[in-house]
């Protein structure tokens, strides 16, 4: 199987705090992937060093084989690499079309020069066609001159997700794809992440406080408590995992 | 079908700008024909086409951008002296520079007036480039405070002696060659605001835009956001230095003084009144801020009114007035006069067609 | 060497106005991330207060309505300014902050005109002091000791009491702070109190050796300052305080050696190399932005 993402001893202090300690994770084409431990563990940290927007204390980072430490955000993103946010980060104040729009840019290779007197208009109308197509699959066509800002929550979610798409991704990172939602939507993301999955041929690094559709969707389950990987393994096998049981489960009611 | 509306809605637009800019034209014939009756309004006019492009270029910026630069007169200094020095007429220069006299490159150095804006809009776009490498990686904050610093840089440099041969020290700079008729003035500016519009309506605009978003997401969709806002920066200084040039031809003549810090502050009374972000917005307010200031003179003027004189009118009224005004907008109208929208005419249209047609969902 | 202790005085004296002008700055940006840009005309304005009461109370009651009405004055820019834009993008907070220096400038010039007032001369403070070979007023002596005196209350402040411990959680967390229950509004009226009453005192010191004050005097000693803030690491009180004197005796230096032209420049050029090689100042601390 081809790898995609593997972390080597990835560790990052902030201050004299190991946000995360000497962590290994491996990703494989065309698998999902979940990310689980407790509030604070350092999950989206591990994210935040993936897209380049921290910088490793220590450890290696490489993406289809080549290492993307120190690398710019933006040059990770056209890499390959694309994400969401646990937050939702859309331009609020731009269209629909235009949050959309914007992530189509970094294929299309114009400068100011052409853009301002229009001598991309080729370009500039395949991208709007692209952006009509993808919104238009996933149904958010409709909501094209809306304001971002003023959707509802789950349509939010969404329009990230296709934003993250219109930069034709290989890895997927979802960032509590599922927070916010009730268990009806939550299993209608579960097998939307699926479909595009497969629609758009990604592999997928998710970080997911839901239970079941952690256990549901991924093919493997990494567990991180206070920045150390606690285990790893199959839903079954991290399920059962005594450690795993005490860091997390545990403390949940088995839901 | 979509598309069409889309197309057809743009034709509207273009074809109600191109009548505006042609009974401009018309207006600005008749007065240019009658001078000497209308020098005034003449005046008021060109400075507030020069005072719209110097607005409009902080606006991309500060508005499409989401960063606070406030180095417009250093910019407009940058560009203003460029264009004087370039365009002085030969002959007059012994006059000029009678005191200090002038460097023997430049005696002779003279490049036609548009040659001159543009070299003034580069040389201000390449002192961005360079205020830019150090501050732009940092938070936005120091942006606001570094320019204005390097505003007052520029200030400091030009009126020393070390530059007297170049920039005339202190003494300042006369007989830069005006404007022949407003309709050069309209003209230069005019240029300037339909580029400055297609930049911000480009896809190089859409990504200055997700960067005042959110810089995060925007680097996370593959936006470069150093050079990104560097770019930003420098187009913005570019036209800032043009703005500065066409002030020169306005005033005619220039000095450090010029170019204080109050200067920045006007520029920025315009685009928080118009709205920032909004470039109809900079357009209406640089005129709505100008022509207010001249209207407003009465108030600096003591007011007798049946022999007595009423207290509040004296010199700095107005001014106090347009302070007062900017608080209140920034307070209370915090998208600015026109509620941070553009002022369209397919917008007007189709508050029509909607009552038509009833056509669902379209506020673009 | 006469010579240079001369002007090493002078740059401390000058050091140490500044010093009291930037703890304003890195008081306020430390709780609401705000340049202050009015900061720099409360002090101005605390000129002209202290011209208008000298001239009908005397000069140690003078004094005292001095510093109090500037810190009412900082409060009420808050209150008016600042307040109702807690929920608002920074960029508007700032442009406010402008919008009031501006309005101070202007309403300055219309109330007292452009041209430079008078300063009073306290009696005693411009007495002529002569140290062996060395001769300086008084009130050079005495700036960098109560800038030094004030700076060890205000530490103590911070550090020791109650309202110094809110002051540093809000500038810690914000919202967190307000969640435990600390009362935002006071604690930030009393920063602004704290910083307008200290520029009051630094314009006491400073305008009696300038011996005028205009509308805009305030402007460029407000730019100078924030810049100190900076290079001191914005946030940090002994940072304002040392760079308060670092600018201050770095421009007195370059006026001596006869490039005055050059000593309002000169600040921007620090700001800009320690932007460039250390962004958090001498003892700021590095923040790391939430993502």
């Amino acid at each position: 199987m081809e790898n995609v993402l593997r972390l080597t001893d990835m560790s990052i202090a902030f201050g004299g705090l190991m946000a995360l300690d000497g962590l290994n994770l491996e990703v494989n084409k065309g698998e999902i992937v979940a990310i689980i431990g407790p509030n604070g563990a350092g999950k989206t940290t591990a994210f935040n060093c993936i897209t380049g927007i921290y910088t490793p204390t220590s450890g290696n980072i490489e993406y289809l084989g080549e290492s993307i430490i120190n690398k710019e955000p933006s040059d990770i993103t056209k890499k390959g690499i694309a994400r969401t946010f646990q937050n939702i980060r859309l331009f609020k104040e731009l269209s629909v079309f235009e949050n959309v729009l914007i992530a189509m840019h970094l294929r299309y290779n114009d400068n100011i020069f052409t853009s301002t007197f229009r001598l991309n208009k080729k370009m500039e109308d395949e991208m709007r066609e692209e952006t009509k197509k993808l919104l238009d699959s996933q149904d958010l066509y409709k909501y094209r001159n809306d304001v971002a800002g003023s959707l509802p929550y789950g349509i939010q979610r969404r329009l990230e997700i296709a934003r993250a798409l219109a930069t034709s991704p290989t890895l997927l990172l979802l960032d509590e794809p599922a927070a916010g939602m009730n268990p009806q939507e939550t299993m209608e993301l579960t097998s939307y992440i699926k479909k595009i999955r497969d629609e758009f041929g990604l592999t997928v690094l998710l970080i997911e406080h839901h239970m079941d559709l952690v256990m549901d969707i991924s093919e493997r389950i990494y567990v991180i408590d206070f920045g150390k990987l606690i285990a790893k393994g199959t839903a079954e096998e991290v399920q059962n995992n005594p450690k795993v049981i005490e860091a997390y489960l545990g403390v949940q009611d088995d839901a | 079908m979509n598309k069409l509306n889309f197309k057809e809605k743009t034709n509207i637009n273009l074809l109600m700008y191109l009548a505006i800019i042609v009974v401009s034209v018309t207006i600005l014939i008749f007065l240019d024909m009658n001078k000497f009756q209308y020098n005034y309004v003449i005046s008021i006019i060109e400075k507030s086409l020069v005072y719209a492009v110097v607005a409009l270029s902080m606006n991309i910026v500060t508005g499409f951008t989401g960063l606070f630069s406030l180095g417009q007169a250093g910019f407009m200094a940058l560009g203003a002296y460029t264009t004087a020095i370039l365009t002085i007429p030969i002959a007059s220069r012994p006059n000029v520079y009678y005191m200090n006299g002038i460097l023997p490159a430049l005696e002779n150095a003279i490049v036609p007036i548009p040659v001159a804006l543009i070299l003034g809009g580069v040389v201000a776009g390449v002192f961005a480039a360079l205020i830019g490498i150090p501050i732009l990686r940092l938070k936005s904050d120091y942006l606001a405070i570094a320019t204005l610093g390097f505003s007052e840089i520029i200030r400091a440099v030009i009126a020393s002696p070390m530059m007297d041969k170049i920039t005339n020290g202190s003494y300042g700079l006369k007989s830069i060659p005006g404007f022949k008729s407003s309709l050069e003035c309209f003209a230069y500016s005019l240029i300037c605001i339909v580029i400055m519009i297609l930049i911000i309506n480009s896809s190089t605009g859409r990504d200055f835009k997700a960067v005042r978003e959110d810089e995060i997401a925007a680097r996370a969709v593959g936006i470069n956001l150093f050079k990104t806002k560097e770019l930003s920066f420098v187009v913005s200084s570019f036209f800032t230095g043009i703005g500065g040039g066409l002030l020169a031809m306005f005033m005619r003549s220039i000095d450090s003084k010029t170019f204080q810090i109050t200067l920045t502050y006007d520029i920025l009374l315009i685009v928080v009144l118009g709205g920032i972000g909004s470039i109809t917005g900079s357009i209406v307010g640089a005129f709505f801020v100008t022509a207010g200031k001249e209207l407003l003179r009465f108030f600096d003027e003591p007011l007798i009114i049946g022999g007595v004189q009423i207290p509040l009118f004296k010199p700095g009224f107005r001014m106090v007035i347009f302070s007062i005004l900017l608080m209140i907008v920034v307070l209370f109208f915090r998208k600015g006069l026109l509620g941070g929208k553009e002022l369209s005419f397919n917008k007007l249209m189709k508050v029509r067609r909607k009552k038509n047609l009833d056509e669902p969902g379209g506020n673009a | 060497m006469n010579l240079f202790l001369q002007h090493a005085l002078t740059g401390i004296s000058v050091g140490g106005c500044y010093a009291l002008i930037a703890i304003g700055y890195t008081l306020v940006y430390g709780i609401l991330r705000l340049i202050n840009f009015a900061h720099g005309d409360i002090f101005m304005v605390a000129g002209y207060f202290m011209i208008f009461s000298f001239a009908v109370m005397p000069f140690p009651i003078a004094i005292i309505v001095t510093l109090i009405a500037t810190t009412v004055l900082g409060i009420m820019i808050e209150k008016f300014a600042y307040a109702p834009l807690r929920q608002a993008p920074r960029m508007s907070v700032m442009i406010s902050a402008i919008g009031v220096s501006y309005l101070l400038q202007n309403l300055a010039t219309y109330l007292f005109t452009a041209l430079p007032k008078a300063y009073p001369a306290i009696p005693g403070l411009k007495k002529v002091i002569v140290i062996g070979n060395i001769s300086t007023s008084l009130v050079t002596l005495l700036t960098p000791i109560v800038t030094i005196v004030l700076v060890a209350l205000l530490l103590f402040l911070v550090n020791k009491t109650k309202i110094g411990l809110s002051m540093r959680a809000v500038s810690r967390d914000y919202e967190a702070a307000s969640l435990m229950g600390i009362k935002l509004n006071q604690t930030i009226s009393f920063t602004f109190a704290i910083g307008s009453l200290l520029a009051a005192v630094g314009s006491i010191l400073y305008f009696t050796d300038r011996m005028t004050v205009f509308p805009f005097s305030g402007s460029l000693p407000g730019l100078k300052c924030f810049v100190a803030a900076v290079f001191g690491g914005i946030g940090s009180i002994p940072g304002a305080l040392v760079g308060g004197f670092f600018i201050g005796i770095c421009e007195t230096i370059i006026k001596a050696i006869g490039l005055s032209t050059f000593s309002d420049a000169f600040t921007f050029i620090v700001l800009i190399i320690m932007l460039l090689i250390r962004p958090t100042g001498l003892f700021g601390e590095k923040n790391i932005d939430k993502v």
